[in-house]
């Protein structure tokens, strides 16, 4: 096969490796690593211990970009009825500044709610396929935020720091973990459609090094950047890639085997098969009917079939052993989940995006025997006002709201938290960001005051000096 | 002796409450004293006290807080104890604990509830039991009796914040040490320092120098560390026969060299060209910053002077002047400050400037003294000799500063203009200014207006009647249902509840109500041509822009409607004039299932809200400009001015001309007596915060720029426009409007509604609060205190008037800081005669022409207000005067031809200046200290510290240019070594401190001290010269070593002693830096555009490159520009450079990282931008005949070598491969030779 044809390289090779056989090349490898404390030089993108055995092995991230309301989606608050169309100041007393200002009157859920399954999960009618799957769910209804504006509380939900440039979460898992399969990144971004206010930087490596930063892939036959070969067929590049392989091989030797150089000679390897390999990972044709139905891939709103086709590269790319996928929102639901006005529409057209696609892909997670080794996190940068912003929308709300997680070393079916009677503030067992990144790493393996990367002068954190583990819903 | 006044002093910040009051008050009478330690005493309890204390408080302590805040503690927690009383009233790291008697206030209590209104939840853990709370709250509450005497701390519980110790114990602190360099056996006599301490240190390992790299390494080595661009092979052979000295004093005199160090400068001050978040919006002007740098480098400008302007360059006394356009350098330094990322929306606008001060200070401290300083925000640093006082003297002057687009003056011509202005207009005595005759203006104001009132009476055309499409009286039968299978084809339209729903013309009309389905649908009528100019309809329903009717003409949506109105129908009209006589049909579009109504779809000859009678026609204008004494030009313009379809403001005279011509019921209103009455009560009510109309300045107010004038002086401007001056106020456009500049009020806090009486146009005023500057881009949560532009609140049409602030804005932002800004960027200008404080809400302004043509009440006849419009005009008054030039009814043909020509003279003075330029400065404002915000938190108000600079450094209290002094100083101990262990760095990839933003306890230790110290010395003693700094350095054997060990040295022993190459025994191999692999791709395909300085190059942008704030994409080679003129924007960063590490601006990086990933290997593979440049390349090499020599040249172009014969052997093998691939001779496959040599390690890596 060409590609062997490509990785061989016997007779320069075994000359470079007597360079090294008195362990020069060896020693230098890890000692000219930054700091001596990360291994940049050798494959920082290698599989690393965990500091206990992990529970998931990959985290899928839905992010519900724009934050949507939990007084109409998990978090069932019958005395918003009673108090419905009554000034929210006399109903629910002090209320704190909002981004908008534009207070109106409260404004009840504006769906039905049942309990669903064996654990009475209260779901709105929101949610028909997930009501189906209430068990596998745990619920933190007591989540909060610092931020009530969406950059700053994006770049808090994916970065612990209110601020632009920090590394992504999903950075922090690729250093913390290095990931399985070296033709794939560690940190996948499946771009719906909507990058969340904040751009890139929601996904970035920050100070850590950028072998961890976010990779977005579009869905299309070339998901990510430069990964469709320029040349019209493989041989063209192939003795392209031979030539370069040639002089290299003669540069790595006038260097007497410079690590850099050859870990940079070694990278056009691994980049010839991702050429491949990426194109055939969004390559849905070998899926069967009834899988792709399961996702909703047959929906005849086209959101649905964008979500489910996303959900279901997760799955493959979970199976391929990438670490942490991240799922973005696809547009023209109106503005994200950021009903300041229209809200009945907006979250309609949410739900019936996310809906069936998240459900499929738990039922198929579950099915494959894949569940217990996925983390699936549901969440937005905050929630919604129990009042009305203006007459038919809701407002920025970090003071109480709901996510959920199901899969790998969560109790299904349990719940934590609680906000007041109106869903406003979270009353009991507050949690907040800090404490969400904390339960991810360790539901991975990783003692989150642990894994800390040196930068100007401090050990810097995913949870900062803060996070707690939300221990009531692990299993 | 503790007072109440001293203990007021803990709560600096509380306001004078009952709450307070009775705290206070509590604690006196209970004979606590807190402010002192050795005060503290055990309280005389009486015996319920102490029962309750012992049986309940006591152990509820023990149980749940001792493991952590006690003497038992194994690792004390927040230095908080709390088994004393001393330990809770003296607090841990975040004050006292607990108030007594303030259940509020006592984090105590705070942290037992997970109230975290004060503090984390504690325990941590878990929360206690509720009746615990209770139990505690209880006790605070009686005062918090407290037996327990205080414990001695055990040994080593709590490390104390000894600065001195610190101090004195960390190497970075010392005085930088003078010690002569070694004396190495053997060396010679022209071994340079430098190579005298390297080598020394490698002699004592063991080990012996490399040898000297071969010159062709050397030259591509310092010409990418120079200029950061490869040399071209007529440049090596050049070099070739020089002198390393000469080729490098020929690089450090490029203009490339400035270009390739500020790009290093940049990554410490996190350069960028947009603030990020969520729109991603510019920041105005930073790329003057960028040109400033590359300037400054490139003229080798000293060190410590390049560190007085970053922070000072505003206040320095002589600043340094752009060598050839003369404008004030300096100050351009001082924007470094404000190249941090900003939210346009932050509920907490004091919180989001705490944070920006700490970004602000991070970078101010690690770049120039490699501190981190910032570490002390919240408490103490951790490791270093830093206070958390120290941070807050330093926001201090951040607290002390505001930002100003600062007008830079291009070849002094500004000052100059004004000086000659100045003189132009002092030098005319001008007894009167008044112009004579206004009977032309007079006369053609009363045939307009005749005119105009003829043409009022003359009847207008239903706007209903005309090409009426359908009134769907008989429902909808014209049109077709465009939707295959909907069973909806029987819809039609039926008359629902009428009482519900009104404004509809006949009984039906289009209702989807009446449908039974929810599918989306769209009916199409027949085809028509279009025969009258306005589409008028009535349309309703719910509010959803998808529900609408379509205007469709060439097959594409040419206009559509949907409702504006929910329950009822209401008229629209919409211009179709651009489709008259086309074809066009008109589609009704059902997406949303929600209530749609449409009716009386008709074309017509007018908008059916347009009630304008028929136009004036030029030919009766003409023939009226026949009259005698009339003018043509001037009818003209009171026609406009009459008819004009434009809002004036309610008290204006166009108002009052317009009601009285066309509306005369209208003009009633216009009495003035009463608004006096209102208008002299508002002066005595109000508080005047600053007058100009007495020629001086008021105190604490700023100005920059050469715009803003006081106008006592003077009776004439120059302005054709408003040639006179109305009123004595501070002006901007006394000399023309083309001067720029602001003005600044002093800092006040807001608490009255605020009113400003000015005249404005095209100028920006605005009410800055706590230094929040992004309301320019965003108004979201500050509307209301800026207006822009071309505001219509602040335009006074040529006239002054009372403008107010947004009294919401006073109230959402009562008691926090502010200043006013007036701006005047070239194209308008501001008067400003007054500002004033007041808790009434503004009377009504009126303009003075107003008063006077309703003196005797409403005119009765036009030639009654034509007669009060002369005597106005004659009247002297400048301020009635200048109404008739602004609008355009008297021009300077009316002065006196010494005052015409005065003022045209002036004017063109202005209107030679040259185009504005601006750079985002720092600059002074009111002075004041700041407080120590304990824990961080503003809401938590501690001491207040003097401007000073650290305790560390002699707390010596300075303004911002001693600030400067202090740090751009040879006494200093870190500037000097941390500048050049930079240069050090870029040079060898490592510092000799590897970490060059943290000399502190937390950074690593230097390998070469003596080095170090030798180097700044060196610098300092040099005249802080860069370059010299530079030259000395690459000129040394140390950097002139190859890059494999000497050979006569076992590698078995470099892996035990110098595995890192710490020692330097050999030139490391580094990666090129992202911005030097792109600038080599453009300088080796030939396509490196010479251009330099200006605006930054939109990014290019790929599919990948979406969100919000985008901007339109750049080019793909980015013009050919250096990567460092292609613009920064946060939120779409250039992903080649990223790639390749280019760091994301948010915080100083002095050290880049140098990854090695796959991702690097696929650009350089499949980037359309490499691709690109190779075929460019290639063919720029296609005048070589010879095969052989042309891959021999471009293999030289690639990597500075010329290919051996193996290696040329592999280049024409590859060739022949191509060609054979291709099936014949191929010019693609020189394309690919090109991109494959692009590809190799040679090309990307330095030797």
């Amino acid at each position: 096969m060409h590609c062997n044809n490509f990785l061989q390289q016997p007779t320069n090779r075994r000359d470079m490796l007597r360079w090294c056989a008195n362990g020069f090349g060896a020693v230098a490898l890890s000692a000219l690593s930054a700091e001596g404390r990360s291994p940049i030089l050798n494959n920082p993108l290698a599989p690393k211990p965990t500091h206990f055995p992990p529970k998931a092995k990959s985290v899928i991230f839905l992010y519900m970009d724009g934050a949507p309301s939990q007084v109409d989606t998990f978090d069932y608050k019958p005395a918003l009825k009673k108090y419905n169309g009554q000034d929210p100041r006399t109903a629910i007393g002090k209320l704190e500044r909002t981004q908008f200002d534009r207070v109106g009157k409260v404004l009840q859920g504006q769906w039905d709610f049942k309990q669903h399954g064996e654990c009475g999960h209260w779901i709105s009618s929101l949610f028909p396929h997930l009501s189906g799957v209430a068990d596998e769910l745990a619920m933190v209804k007591s989540m909060t935020s610092p931020f009530a504006e969406h950059t700053s509380a994006n770049y808090f939900l994916h970065t612990g720091s209110g601020f632009q440039g920090r590394p992504s979460m999903g950075a922090w898992f690729g250093y913390g973990l290095g990931t399985e399969n070296q033709n794939l990144p560690g940190f996948v971004v499946l771009n719906g459609g909507l990058i969340p206010p904040g751009g890139l930087d929601c996904f970035g490596s920050g100070f850590l090094p950028a072998s961890y930063q976010g990779s977005v892939f579009l869905p299309n036959e070339n998901p990510i950047a430069n990964v469709k070969r320029v040349e019209p067929n493989d041989a063209l590049q192939r003795s392209k890639l031979d030539l370069i392989r040639g002089l290299d091989e003669s540069t790595l030797a006038d260097l007497q085997g410079d690590p850099q150089v050859e870990a940079a000679i070694r990278n056009y390897e691994t980049a010839y098969l991702m050429q491949s390999s990426v194109p055939e990972l969004t390559d849905l044709r070998g899926e069967t009917e009834a899988t792709k139905k399961l996702y909703g891939l047959d929906s005849t709103f086209k959101n649905t079939q964008t979500f489910g086709k996303q959900c279901l590269i997760a799955r493959r790319l979970v199976e391929r052993g990438v670490r942490f996928i991240e799922l973005t929102c696809p547009g023209g639901n109106g503005d994200r989940w950021d009903q300041h006005k229209d809200l009945v529409d907006g979250h309609n057209k949410n739900c019936l995006t996310i809906d069936q696609p998240i459900t499929g892909l738990i039922q198929d997670l579950k099915a494959r025997g894949m569940l217990d080794e996925t983390l699936i996190v549901w969440a937005g940068e905050f929630g919604r006002t129990p009042f009305a912003q203006g007459a038919n929308g809701r407002d920025h709300n970090p003071f109480g709201f709901t996510i959920w997680m199901a899969g790998g070393g969560v109790q299904g079916g349990s719940s934590v938290g609680r906000t007041d009677d109106f869903g406003y503030k979270a009353i009991e067992d507050k949690w907040d960001i800090h404490d969400l990144h904390a339960t991810m790493l360790h539901l991975l393996g990783i003692e989150h005051t642990k894994s800390t990367f040196r930068f100007s002068g401090r050990d810097m954190r995913l949870t900062d000096v803060h996070g707690h583990i939300i221990k009531q819903i692990l299993a | 002796m503790c007072t109440v006044t001293s203990l007021n002093k803990s709560w600096p910040n509380a306001p004078i409450s009952m709450k307070c009051f009775l705290t206070t008050l509590g604690i006196f009478l209970l004979g606590h004293l807190t402010c002192a330690e050795e005060k503290i005493q055990p309280d005389q309890l009486t015996s319920e006290q102490s029962d309750f204390f012992e049986s309940k408080v006591r152990p509820l302590l023990a149980e749940h807080c001792y493991d952590c805040h006690s003497n038992q503690a194994k690792k004390l927690k927040g230095k908080l104890f709390l088994d004393s009383k001393w330990g809770w009233a003296t607090g841990g790291v975040g004050g006292p604990a607990i108030i007594p008697g303030d259940l509020v206030e006592s984090m105590v209590i705070d942290a037992v509830k997970h109230t975290e209104e004060l503090v984390d939840a504690m325990p941590p853990k878990y929360k206690i039991e509720d009746e615990e709370i209770a139990i505690l709250e209880k006790w605070v509450a009686m005062g918090a009796p407290d037996p327990r005497p205080k414990v001695e701390e055990k040994e080593g519980l709590v490390e104390k914040f000894d600065l001195q110790k610190r101090f004195t114990e960390h190497w970075s602190w010392r005085p930088v040490q003078t010690a002569a360099h070694p004396t190495i056996q053997g060396a010679k006599e022209a071994t340079s320092a430098i190579d005298r301490f390297v080598q020394k240190k490698v002699d004592d390992v063991g080990l012996k120098p490399a040898l000297p790299a071969d010159q062709r390494t050397w030259i591509r080595r310092v010409y990418f560390d120079l200029i950061g661009l490869p040399p071209s092979p007529e440049q090596l052979a050049g070099s070739l026969e020089q002198t390393k000295e000469q080729i490098v004093d020929e690089l450090l005199a490029s203009t490339h060299f400035g270009e390739k160090w500020a790009r290093h400068w940049m990554d410490l001050v996190r350069y960028a060209d947009t603030y990020g978040h969520e729109f991603d919006f510019e920041i105005d002007h930073a790329h003057e910053y960028r040109d400033y740098v590359i300037r400054a480098f490139n003229e080798d400008v000293p060190y410590d002077h390049f560190i007085r302007e970053h922070l000072a360059g505003d206040l320095l006394k002589k600043p340094r002047r752009h060598p050839t356009e003369g404008y004030n350098e300096s100050v351009i330094g001082t924007g470094f400050w404000y190249f941090h990322d900003a939210t346009h929306g932050p509920t907490d606008v004091l919180q989001n400037e705490a944070d920006h001060q700490d970004n602000q200070i991070d970078v101010m401290s690690k770049a120039f003294q490699g501190l981190t300083i910032s570490c002390a925000r919240c408490h103490d640093h951790k490791f270093d000799a830093i206070s958390t006082a120290d941070y807050y003297a330093l926001t201090g002057f951040l607290n002390s500063s505001a930002k100003v687009d600062y007008p830079l003056d291009v070849w002094g011509w500004r000052e100059k203009t004004l000086s000659k202005q100045k003189k132009l207009l002092g030098s005319t005595s001008l007894e009167t200014v008044s112009p004579s005759n206004p009977e032309k203006i007079i006369q053609s104001f009363i045939v307009a207006a005749n005119l105009i009132r003829k043409k009022q009476q003359e009847p207008l055309p239903d706007p209903w009647q005309g090409q009426l499409i359908d009134d769907f009286e008989n429902g909808l039968d014209k049109w077709t249902l465009a939707h295959r299978d909907a069973n909806a084809s029987a819809i039609n339209t039926v008359e629902i509840n009428p009482s519900s729903t009104k404004g509809a013309r006949g009984s039906k009309w289009f209702d989807t109500r009446a449908f039974n389905t929810r599918e989306p649908l769209t009916w199409v009528s027949p085809t028509f041509t279009i025969k009258q100019p306005y589409l008028n309809l009535l349309i309703g329903g719910n509010l959803s822009p998808h529900n609408r009717l379509e205007l469709i003409v060439d097959g594409k949506v040419a206009l559509n409607a949907s409702p504006k109105t929910e329950k009822n129908l209401s008229p629209i009209s919409l211009d179709a004039s651009k489709f008259v006589s086309k074809m066009g049909r008109l589609r009704i579009s059902w997406k949303v299932p929600q209530p749609f109504f449409l009716d009386q779809i008709v074309f017509a000859s007018r908008a059916w809200d347009d009630d304008t009678r028929p136009a004036i026609t030029p030919a009766e204008v003409a023939e009226l400009s026949k009259l005698p004494n009339t003018s043509h030009a001037l009818i003209k313009q009171w026609i406009s001015l009459i008819t004009k379809n434009k809002k004036f403001d309610h008290w204006s005279p166009e108002k009052f001309l317009q009601d009285f011509i066309l509306r005369p019921e209208q003009a009633k209103g216009h009495n003035w007596t009463q608004q006096d009455r209102a208008y002299a009560n508002y002066l005595s009510n109000s508080t005047l915060f600053a007058d100009f109309s007495k020629g001086e300045l008021p105190d604490g107010w700023l100005r920059t720029g050469q715009a803003f004038q006081l106008t006592q002086e003077n009776k004439l401007r120059f302005d054709s426009k408003r040639p006179f001056i109305e009123t004595s106020s501070i002006d901007s456009s006394l000399y023309g409007k083309k001067q720029v500049g602001t003005l600044r009020s002093p800092i006040f806090s807001i608490d009255q509604n605020i009113h400003i009486r000015l005249n404005a146009e095209k100028s920006m005023i605005r009410l800055v609060i706590e230094n929040y500057g992004m309301a320019n881009y965003s108004e979201l949560l500050f509307k209301g205190s800026i207006y822009k532009k071309d505001s219509r609140q602040t335009n006074g049409q040529g006239a002054f008037k009372w403008i107010q602030i947004e009294p919401k804005i006073i109230k959402k932002y009562a008691g926090k800081k502010a200043y006013l800004e007036f701006a005047d960027n070239g194209d308008g200008y501001v008067q400003v005669e007054q500002v004033r404080f007041a808790q009434k809400p503004l009377p009504h302004s009126f303009h003075p022409l107003v008063r006077k043509l309703t003196e005797f009440g409403i005119p009765d006849s036009i030639e009654k207000t034509a007669e009060l419009l002369s005597q106005a005009f004659l009247s002297e008054n400048p301020e009635l005067l200048n109404w008739f030039f602004h609008r355009g009814l008297a021009d300077s043909s009316i002065h006196r031809p010494e005052v015409s020509q005065l003022i045209s003279s002036g004017e063109k003075l202005a209107q030679d200046l040259p185009a504005p330029r601006f750079a985002l400065t720092m600059s002074q404002a009111t002075p004041e200290n700041a407080r120590v915000y304990v824990r961080g938190s503003y809401k938590s108000l501690g001491e207040e510290v003097p401007h000073r600079y650290l305790e560390a450094l002699g707390a010596k209290e300075v303004d911002r240019l001693g600030l400067a002094n202090l740090i751009a100083s040879s006494e200093n101990p870190l500037t000097s070594r941390v500048m050049v262990n930079r240069i050090w760095l870029q040079l060898f990839g490592r510092g000799i401190v590897p970490t060059p933003d943290d000399f502190g306890p937390q950074g690593q230790l230097p390998s070469h001290p003596e080095l170090l110290d030798w180097l700044a010395n060196d610098f300092a003693k040099n005249g802080w010269s860069i370059k010299r700094m530079i030259r000395q350095i690459t000129l040394s054997q140390t950097y002139g070593q190859a890059s494999i060990p000497h050979p006569g040295i076992d590698p078995q022993k470099i892996a035990m002693v110098d595995p890192q190459n710490k020692w330097l025994h050999r030139m490391p191999v580094r990666r090129l830096q992202a911005e030097a692999i792109r600038d080599a791709l453009l300088a080796v395909s030939g396509k490196l555009s010479p251009k330099a300085y200006g605006k930054g190059v939109p990014t290019h942008r790929t599919a990948f490159m979406t969100g919000r704030g985008s901007r339109p994409s750049g080019p793909l080679d980015g013009h050919g520009r250096r990567s460092v003129y292609q613009a920064v924007y946060r939120n779409f960063l250039n992903p080649f450079l990223l790639a390749f590490d280019m760091p994301s601006p948010f915080g100083p990086k002095g050290r880049r990282g140098s990854s090695n990933v796959p991702a690097q290997a696929l650009t350089l593979m499949n980037d359309p931008f490499v691709q690109r440049m190779a075929v460019i390349w290639a063919k720029s090499t296609a005048q070589i005949q010879d095969s052989k020599n042309r891959a021999q040249h471009m293999y030289e172009q690639a990597v500075g070598h010329l290919p051996d014969d193996s290696k040329t052997d592999q280049l024409l093998a590859f060739m022949d491969k191509q060609s054979e691939l291709y099936g014949k001779k191929d010019h693609r496959a020189w394309n690919d030779l090109a991109h494959a040599l692009f590809n190799l390690k040679g090309f990307t890596y330095l030797q």
